[in-house]
């Protein structure tokens, strides 16, 4: 396998929730004139009696991954895997996981699932929105994701720590202008959360990533159609933070919004 | 909406309704590997079961479906175009077996980073002389040894590019898309390898309103440059047989021309504008 290419800021894992585990790994994107880096991010849920892993990293990761789970779960088996989507981000390490632990369930929208990892087949167990997984004291609640790429999408709850994990949505590229030059991570930043970073979220991160990302919001002049629905599911739900795979974790759901919205705006252009 | 066909878009009634394709075109796709364009590109991979446990599975449908990667043979080496699906690795191991020399230099261009494109390079690498891997978009590939050639083709243009020696393929980088995309012409067969567009192909017909159950986002967009771009795509290049990821090929200029049409329509009509 590919040599590895990414790191985990000495700040992570970090709880940032009631039960919730924040691990990411950062990636880099190799543009024509520089460098820039993403969040790759899983989030470990844990109740009194089992967990689940929401996304499972990029197989060149797995080193890192493997390692911080046997950290955080000091000797338990891994109960469940929430993979949002079939990418290599979100579903890459399934296998490893899998033989890793071998009674672990993957749950959640598993279309496509048996062509792409035919090994796993006995681990897949469809889950669709309004499902509820008890962890013991806590719950995963599996919710329609109002923003995706491929349409075996799903987003996930707690509850009990108001956390919604988006995948692909609330998502930007993490890019300090330090200068057009040196682009990198400012020290420190790849953990921390939207409420303690320096600066607010740029619009042209956010535009980045989704005209990129989210490539129909070229061609779809709908965003606050979009971010109206998911700001109606924020507080129906109780929201308090937003858990992207693709960005800081998100502490200040409702001031952070806006900007996402706005650079799904600025990403139409046809 | 007031808003008639775009220019360039004609509906032929022909190309939207189910269209029985003869027996002599219908693929012997039970193992592979198919040659498509008189043996320069031949196409690997398998069936699979198309039912509601498959994204893409237009609602009712229960048939089988080619899910296919491309080999394109040169004279000094081969590009595989797409690894194929893990269900059918050992298929396809074979069927490279069958046509590549021993030794023979293979580089591999993935048309998406996407799960039925990438996920079978760690094994034909472990296999074969895997020189590069071609791709777009920011995810980081499978691959072990061989080169890593990202490539960014600006959506609704493309770029020639020699993938191995004597190879030349045009990367054709098109506004039908989820995610990053690439198109593959071979300008000597005339053969355009369209991923996960045109994949509306069966044994019995073809609707290619069937073909985009995974872009829904349609129906909230503005499809009519989408459209034009799927037309331009086919008629610029008299493409002469178009291999997608999944489902079966369409063969002959006359053919290629009228999917091209039937597929522009069926955007053109999905769209919300």
């Amino acid at each position: 396998m590919e040599a590895l290419v990414e790191t985990m800021s000495s700040d992570l894992p970090r709880m940032v929730a009631d039960g919730v585990t924040w691990m990411s790994s950062c990636l880099p994107f190799h543009l024509e004139d520089r460098v820039i880096h993403g969040h790759n991010s899983t989030y470990l849920v844990q109740g009194e009696h089992s967990s689940i892993l929401v996304d499972t990293g990029n197989p060149s990761s797995w080193n890192i991954i493997s390692a911080t789970l046997d950290q955080l779960l000091d000797g338990r088996e891994l109960t469940y895997v929430f993979p949002t989507h079939p990418e290599l981000p979100h579903t890459g390490n399934l296998p490893r996981l899998v033989q890793k632990y071998p009674q672990v369930q993957v749950v959640g929208d598993i279309r496509d699932y048996h062509l792409f990892y035919p090994e796993i087949v006995p681990s897949l167990h469809a889950r669709v929105p309004g499902d509820r997984i008890d962890l013991g004291g806590r719950e995963f609640v599996v919710v329609e994701a109002l923003i995706r790429d491929l349409p075996n999408t799903q987003w996930g709850f707690v509850p009990q720590a108001g956390v919604l994990f988006t995948a692909d949505g609330f998502c930007y590229m993490h890019r300090p202008d330090l200068d057009d030059e040196d682009p990198v991570h400012l020290p420190g930043e790849c953990g921390l959360t939207t409420g303690e970073l320096s600066a607010p979220i740029a619009v042209e991160n956010a535009a980045f990533f989704t005209g990129s990302a989210l490539y129909w919001a070229r061609f779809a002049n709908d965003a606050d159609q979009v971010y109206n629905r998911v700001l109606k599911l924020v507080d129906e739900l109780g929201v308090t933070s937003a858990a992207p795979t693709h960005g800081n974790f998100i502490t200040n759901v409702h001031a952070v919004e806006p900007i996402i919205r706005t650079g799904h705006k600025q990403a139409y252009r046809y | 909406m007031g808003i008639g066909v775009p220019r360039g878009i004609h509906v032929l009634e022909p190309a939207r309704r189910a269209m029985k394709r003869s027996t002599a075109e219908a693929p012997n796709f039970g193992s592979g590997p198919d040659p498509l364009a008189g043996g320069r590109i031949h196409r690997l991979g398998g069936d699979i079961l198309l039912d509601e446990r498959v994204s893409w599975c237009p609602p009712g449908v229960r048939r089988r479906q080619p899910v296919s990667c491309y080999l394109v043979r040169g004279r000094s080496g081969s590009v595989l175009v797409d690894t194929g699906i893990r269900l059918h690795a050992d298929q396809i191991l074979r069927q490279l077996d069958r046509l590549l020399a021993p030794g023979e230099p293979l580089s591999i261009v993935l048309t998406r980073t996407e799960m039925e494109c990438c996920l079978n390079l760690p094994a034909i690498e472990a296999r074969f002389s895997v020189e590069s891997v071609w791709y777009t978009g920011g995810i980081t590939v499978p691959r072990a040894a061989a080169a890593a050639r990202r490539v960014s083709v600006e959506p609704g243009s493309s770029l020639e590019v020699e993938v191995i020696d004597g190879v030349v393929l045009e990367f054709v980088s098109p506004l039908l898309r989820l995610l990053p995309t690439l198109w593959i012409f071979d300008p000597e067969s005339g053969v355009l390898l369209t991923s996960d567009a045109f994949t509306h192909g069966t044994d019995a017909g073809a609707d290619p309103r069937d073909g985009l159950r995974k872009f829904r986002w349609f129906t909230q967009a503005d499809t009519r440059p989408i459209a034009h771009d799927v037309l331009r795509n086919v008629r610029n290049r008299q493409v002469a047989a178009i291999g997608p990821g999944y489902g079966v090929p369409f063969t002959g200029v006359a053919e290629c021309a009228r999917e091209a049409e039937g597929l522009a329509v069926a955007i053109f009509e999905m769209g919300g504008r």
